[in-house]
């Protein structure tokens, strides 16, 4: 007996969306027609990020090259075959509207495919929106009670748990007050405690990663990796890259409702950077939400004393532009966008880059001495790399901020953003017999070097825009 | 915090499948008998918020039949004088009303059901039945509350109730379903055409008319009778005076057959329509 606990073959969702050409030509019937569509129902839906929204012919390009039949239709998801074993971790990629929601609707049960087939084995959790059942009047013992029937728990699976999911809430003192009175971040608590205790042998997590605040994050994180410890199956829709590449193992990368890519986790994300990365040199401008370079959904974790929160990093090239995808040689500007409720006065920075083999350069206030004098409202702290001397590889961004003490974290040494070098090293003067099988396992940093051999003669190698090699 | 062990191999009765829904089908029971205790949370739900933040809570189950009994009494007997027999006008027009008050916040119930959890129906799954199903259930409750008034304004006009009185389980049942049963094409309905939220007021005040609430049968002319009967709460409401009061109503007869087959009719083709519909609630609530 496989243990395959998720399947789907050849899965495919249409949407209809309304045509307004065609209903102006028409008459009355069409107009009438039309109401029919959920493009036409869908977005007075309040506020839920539904793949629809973004499927409007119009919206960031993604309706343009997506498969579609006819104007009024829609292919959310195509032709999805993948199988998933027990105890497996996968991350599911793709740009907004990619189809990555509708998939997870799908193995949830609360849509249907249009074509395709497929089978969810064993209770299915899903986190897809974390306390989307309370009700409002209600106190939030009988919220809980309520959730957790909703999502599948029976009455006396929520009497044995109740004390456990109000004390990992932190809401015991108004446990019996109505839930309208709650803050957000107790709301927020209190769905995902009931979420967090279903217990079920496969857990779907849609963006659950980007509510709340920076604590509740680093809690729903750390469950989801619990979860996964013990042996059930967790599928991860996630923009954050650093998380996914965290927690999965395998990644399923969906771009335009088809599988581009399912493999081991970290080469689907560096094709995935290399494919936003390319796409980004096509367009000028772009939503935030379709930035690049914001890993949205990324969680800095800084210590709440402080009150600090670092709301956006963003990598930027030599021309300034935003990106995850350097040449050799390129300048890169880390930008740390950060909102101090509470001056800060004279903290150290710290920023690694970490290649495969580990740490291979950094910049760091305590070594250096230049120190901001103080941080306080939101502003942007800048770090230029003027030269990346680095080989085409993949890299992690880490930093960490401290106190004036130079003890006390701010901000504890965390991964805040992937990028990618890139580029081939022929346009540089490389030329040897080993550099295409090499150049990607290698020490990644090269620093300018010259080989003088014995007859005298001398070669400079050096990973500089080949320009600046020639007027050298 | 607690664990749970992996499972070594899942049975396979764990597994549930999905591919595209088919057109006409019953929905299966197995699920909606499993979800029963949420059944039981979501009637619960109901009750408890239905009166909150109001300042005469449950006692408003009772307060408007008492006042629709007034004004219809002022209007159709004091002003239109009614021909209702023997029995007072009251005392008739309330052995009506109870039923259908309950008939109409049923059927509100179960027809909007689906489009206020329409949050709940984009995110989570279990089987969709039970939005409706809770509805028409929480409105029982409202009835069985109400029934006092009925003992009271039975007393106060010497009505000895008559021994038909066993027979009110049955009227109001065929009530539920006639609820039900309709509730479900509107509710599935609705979730397209949120035309039917505008729609259902007129409809209710038309049903009413057609009636025998506010009049006694009798003065339906003969020959509309047959077409007359297709309302199921037409045999219901006059089962139900008959039951109560013995000299009132009329007793069960074939018109009541005739109305459950109609009952039946609207709820089989009801299930099915709303199995049909339910595919697509998620993506077009």
């Amino acid at each position: 007996m496989s243990n395959v606990v998720i399947q789907a073959q050849g899965l495919g969702k249409r949407y209809r969306i309304g045509a307004n050409e065609a209903d102006r030509a028409s008459g009355a019937k069409s107009r009438f027609m039309r109401w029919k569509g959920p493009g036409h129902a869908a977005p007075a839906s309040n506020g839920h990020k539904l793949d629809l929204h973004a499927l409007t012919p119009n919206s960031n390009g993604r309706g343009q090259s997506a498969p579609q039949d006819s104007a009024r239709e829609l292919w959310a998801l195509r032709d999805v075959s993948f199988e998933i074993e027990q105890s497996q971790v996968a991350g599911i990629i793709g740009r907004n509207g990619s189809g990555k929601s509708t998939l997870l609707k799908i193995l949830s049960q609360i849509t249907k495919p249009t074509e395709g087939k497929g089978f969810v084995k064993g209770r299915v959790g899903s986190l897809l929106e974390v306390g989307s059942g309370f009700h409002q009047e209600l106190t939030g013992r009988e919220n809980v009670y309520m959730n957790g029937a909703i999502l599948g728990m029976s009455r006396r699976e929520i009497d044995r748990k109740f004390e456990e999911i109000v004390e990992f809430a932190e809401v015991a003192k108004f446990i019996d007050t109505p839930v309208k009175h709650y803050s957000s971040g107790m709301h927020v608590r209190l769905g995902f405690a009931v979420a967090a205790h279903i217990e079920p042998e496969i857990l779907l997590v849609d963006e659950v990663l980007s509510v709340g605040d920076a604590a509740f994050q680093k809690k729903c994180q750390k469950k989801i990796r619990q979860i996964s410890q013990d042996g059930r199956t967790v599928l991860v829709v996630s923009h954050n890259l650093v998380t996914i590449n965290r927690l999965a193992s395998r990644a399923l990368w969906l771009h335009h409702g088809q599988l581009r890519r399912d493999g081991v986790c970290e080469d689907v994300v560096q094709d995935y950077l290399d494919a936003i990365g390319s796409e980004t040199m096509n367009a000028a401008s772009r939503s935030s939400e379709h930035n690049p370079s914001n890993i949205d959904g990324l969680v800095i974790d800084a210590h709440p004393d402080f009150g600090l929160n670092i709301n956006q990093i963003v990598l930027k090239d030599g021309s300034g532009r935003e990106t995850l995808q350097f040449a050799p040689g390129d300048s890169m500007t880390v930008e740390i966008h950060y909102d101090a409720q509470i001056r800060i006065e004279r903290p150290y920075l710290w920023l690694s880059v970490d290649g495969k083999l580990g740490p291979t350069f950094g910049a760091n206030m305590l070594l250096d001495g230049h120190q901001p004098k103080s941080m306080y409202g939101t502003g942007v702290l800048k770090c230029t790399f003027l030269s990346l001397p680095l080989l085409p590889q993949s890299f992690t961004l880490r930093m960490a901020l401290r106190a004036n003490d130079m003890k006390t974290g701010i901000v504890n040494p965390q991964e805040i953003a992937l990028f990618r070098v890139r580029g081939d090293m022929r346009d540089y003067g490389f030329s040897g017999a080993g550099l295409q099988d090499r150049v990607g396992n290698s020490v990644p940093v090269m620093l300018p070097y010259v080989w003088t051999m014995p007859d005298g003669t001398e070669h400079a190698v050096s990973i500089q825009p080949r320009s600046e090699i020639e007027s050298m | 915090m607690q664990t749970l062990k992996p499972p070594a191999s899942l049975p396979d009765t764990q597994i549930r499948h999905f591919q595209p829904g088919s057109r006409l089908e019953m929905p299966s029971l197995k699920p909606l008998w499993e979800s029963r205790e949420l059944l039981y949370f979501f009637v619960l739900r109901e009750l408890k918020v239905r009166y909150k933040q109001t300042i005469f809570g449950w006692s408003w189950a009772i307060l408007q039949p008492l006042f629709t009994m007034i004004v219809f009494t002022l209007v159709f007997s004091i002003i239109a004088r009614v021909p209702t027999g023997e029995i007072p006008y009251p005392v008739f027009m309330l052995t009506g009303l109870l039923l259908w008050q309950f008939f109409t916040a049923a059927f509100r119930r179960c027809s909007g059901s689906l489009v206020e959890n329409g949050h709940l129906i984009r995110k989570v799954y279990f089987p969709r039945l039970v939005f409706p199903i809770s509805g028409n259930i929480s409105c029982l409750v409202d009835f069985i509350i109400s029934l006092p008034l009925l003992v009271v304004v039975l007393a106060f006009y010497r009505v000895m109730p008559s021994p038909n009185l066993v027979w009110v389980p049955v009227f109001v049942l065929i009530t539920m379903l006639t609820a039900f049963g309709f509730g479900l094409w509107l509710s599935a309905l609705h979730v397209r055409f949120r035309d039917v939220g505008f729609m259902l007021p007129f409809l209710l005040q038309i049903w009413m008319y057609a009636t025998p609430v506010a009049y006694p049968y009798e003065l339906v002319p003969e020959w509309i009778r047959p077409l007359y009967n297709l309302n199921p709460m037409v045999g219901v409401i006059d089962g139900m005076r008959w039951a109560l009061l013995g000299n009132s109503g009329r007793p069960p007869d074939v018109w009541l057959l005739y109305s459950s087959l109609v009952v039946i009719v609207a709820l089989t083709g009801g299930l099915i329509f709303f199995r049909r519909m339910e595919n697509e609630f998620a993506d077009v609530v």
